[in-house]
């Protein structure tokens, strides 16, 4: 009987066994985050006493970010005890080894000021800056095709519109690519029609140096500058613009051809364009902040 | 006990002796061979190429090859893979693989050849390219050359219209022969008499799946997918290298043919009218109608596959 019941044991581990799956590699260029600035627990603040204003920042996008932070609050509210703007530590982007992204947390210290007259409580808006240089990388899977007059009935693809979503783990995303086969002969020359949108919550500015002046207040006429690089088989293409500016609130279209023909005897194939977005950003986050009276206090003199 | 051992023994004899009974040989009959739609069945051997795959990593490819049909298979019959950037797959030739002879199908061999074609290559580095995911589509291409042979028994009246009480054999009609073991299949054979001549309409179709074109080493090259390809003026086409009756040969009857002897296929089919004058006596007669076609084919099966980077 007992060895029937380990035969039976034996018999229902191996139908387990042959369930298991090769476990799936995480999506890691996926998403429209860079850098996600999260209050973990606002504090209300006492009158007079010194508080922590903490602020998580967590790199919830592919490419690694690193730049500064910036607290703007009232001044004569509250009087900052530590350092209102600085650097934060450099955040390493999702990666295979890390699919969740690095984190790290920003301290403001402050004391509040008293309450005027009987007022009980106060809110007042603290605002919070993030300005850092981010990268996209988009690897978009194109058809080369210089078959034109599809004389070929048996192409593995054809060179039509790759509509994008979802991001590419960045917050300026490529929305799209129209690739287009230019005859010149009997070649062709690939050109692609690329479309970019800034699909994440902050703005963007030229690069990290821009932005960090923007974290201080100046270099304002630079929002939504972007560098473009487009790569065909490991060899650059040709974009213009190189650089541009984002439209807010719209596509913003970028054109870039291969100098390099295509003829016939290459077949048909599918390649992948590489797209690398260089560019800085800025993440600002309001987080009212209340000012409580502790009972009895009338002023933060000393008893 | 003595009784028992006996009828055991008995039993045994009885059951040796049936054995030996079943061992008269048989002499193996010839198997309608001749049938069938399909040359040659390619299919990607599980987990070549695996599905999922990392840069800087050998790439193999391995395709099981099957002469389903009746025709033999040899060079210059080609494999070809294709629709990949040879600059992250690298190494594999443009020029294919050539195929192994595989025998077809015959009266005293129910299967035909099985082979296999292997392809090695190497991934290049995505990381440094910064490619974060690769994910083409792999496709085999096989070129080669086929025939077909079809042999109908057509019923031939050279007097249909002849006012006789003559007990006739056969009245002459369509001959339907569905396939005969090659993509190109002669689907029908109509009969058409007449005084001192009988007419046929032979009706031709693709059921291969794949695309036909002429015959020929020149257009085989053409099918490589590296190459500028097959033109509308040759791609669905067929040659007619024999059509006889009676064991005498109608092929220069037979229209509409190009130089080469090629006829076009439109959507796929075509229809081939050829005749004969050289009728035997006044009487209705069955007799074989041959036909011979000769044809370049082109079929392909594609696989997915997705590179990442290692690291």
């Amino acid at each position: 009987m007992k060895k029937f019941f380990l035969i039976l044991l034996l018999l229902a581990a191996c139908q387990f066994a042959s369930q298991t799956k090769i476990p799936q590699l995480p999506e890691i260029n996926t998403g429209t985050s860079a850098v996600e600035v999260s209050v973990p627990s606002l504090p209300d603040i006492f009158m007079c006493q010194e508080s922590d204003i903490v602020v998580g920042l967590k790199n919830a996008g592919a490419s690694d970010a690193q730049g500064s932070y910036n607290f703007i609050f009232e001044e004569n509210i509250m009087k900052p005890l530590s350092a209102k703007n600085g650097k934060f530590p450099l955040l390493k982007g999702r990666s295979l080894i890390n699919p969740v992204g690095e984190y790290n947390q920003v301290v403001l210290k402050v004391a509040s000021s008293p309450l005027e007259g009987a007022a009980q409580s106060r809110q007042t808006p603290v605002i919070f800056q993030a300005c850092y240089d981010y990268e996209t990388l988009a690897s978009v899977p194109v058809c080369i095709d210089p078959d034109v007059r599809n004389i070929n009935k048996n192409k593995i693809c054809n060179a039509h519109l790759v509509s994008l979503s979802g991001g590419q783990g960045a917050p300026v995303a490529v929305t799209s690519v129209e690739p287009i086969m230019t005859p010149t002969g009997d070649q062709v020359q690939p050109g692609f029609i690329i479309k970019l949108r800034n699909l994440g919550v902050g703005t963007v500015f030229g690069n990290k140096v821009l932005a960090e002046a923007a974290c201080s207040g100046g270099a304002g006429e630079f929002t939504g500058i972007v560098d473009l690089e487009a790569e065909l088989q490991g060899v650059k293409l040709v974009c213009k613009p190189g650089f541009f500016t984002l439209d807010p609130n719209a596509d913003t279209e970028i054109g870039c051809t291969s100098e390099l023909p295509y003829g016939l005897a290459q077949g048909t194939f599918s390649s992948v364009l590489s797209i690398k977005l260089d560019y800085g950003y800025i993440n600002t986050v309001n987080m009212p902040v209340t000012i409580k009276r502790l009972p009895g206090r009338i002023d933060c003199s000393v008893k | 006990m003595m009784v028992m051992k006996k009828s055991v023994s008995a039993v045994f004899l009885l059951l040796v002796l049936m054995a030996c009974a079943k061992t008269s040989t048989t002499q193996p009959q010839p198997i309608d061979f001749r049938t069938g739609t399909q040359g040659l069945r390619m299919t990607f051997i599980p987990n070549l190429p695996p599905p999922k795959l990392f840069d800087r990593e050998p790439f193999n490819v391995m395709i099981q090859i099957e002469n389903l049909g009746t025709s033999t298979l040899q060079s210059p019959d080609a494999i070809y893979l294709s629709g990949f950037d040879p600059t992250i797959i690298t190494g594999i030739s443009t020029y294919g693989k050539p195929m192994p002879a595989l025998d077809g199908r015959g009266p005293f061999m129910p299967q035909g050849g099985i082979d296999t074609v292997s392809f090695t290559a190497t991934i290049a580095s995505l990381s440094g390219r910064r490619i974060d995911k690769y994910a083409p589509t792999i496709l085999a291409t096989a070129c080669y050359h086929y025939e077909t042979v079809a042999s109908a028994q057509v019923c031939i009246d050279p007097n249909p219209y002849a006012p006789t009480s003559v007990q006739r054999v056969c009245t002459p009609s369509a001959v339907s022969l569905g396939s005969q073991g090659a993509p190109i299949a002669i689907t029908n054979v109509e009969v058409q008499p007449s005084p001192g001549k009988t007419r046929f309409k032979i009706n031709i179709q693709n059921t291969g799946g794949g695309d036909v074109f002429k015959a020929g080493p020149q257009y085989l090259q053409k099918c490589n997918p590296y190459n500028p390809g097959l033109s509308f003026n040759e791609i669905d086409f067929v040659q007619l290298l024999d059509a006889s009756v009676s064991g005498q040969s109608i092929t220069t009857s037979c229209k509409p043919l190009d130089n080469d002897g090629h006829i076009r296929l439109t959507n796929g089919q075509a229809s081939l009218f050829c005749e004969t004058s050289d009728l035997l006596g006044n009487a209705p007669y069955i007799t074989p109608l041959n036909i011979v076609l000769g044809y370049g084919y082109r079929q392909s099966i594609s696989t997915n596959i997705e590179i990442r980077p290692i690291s």
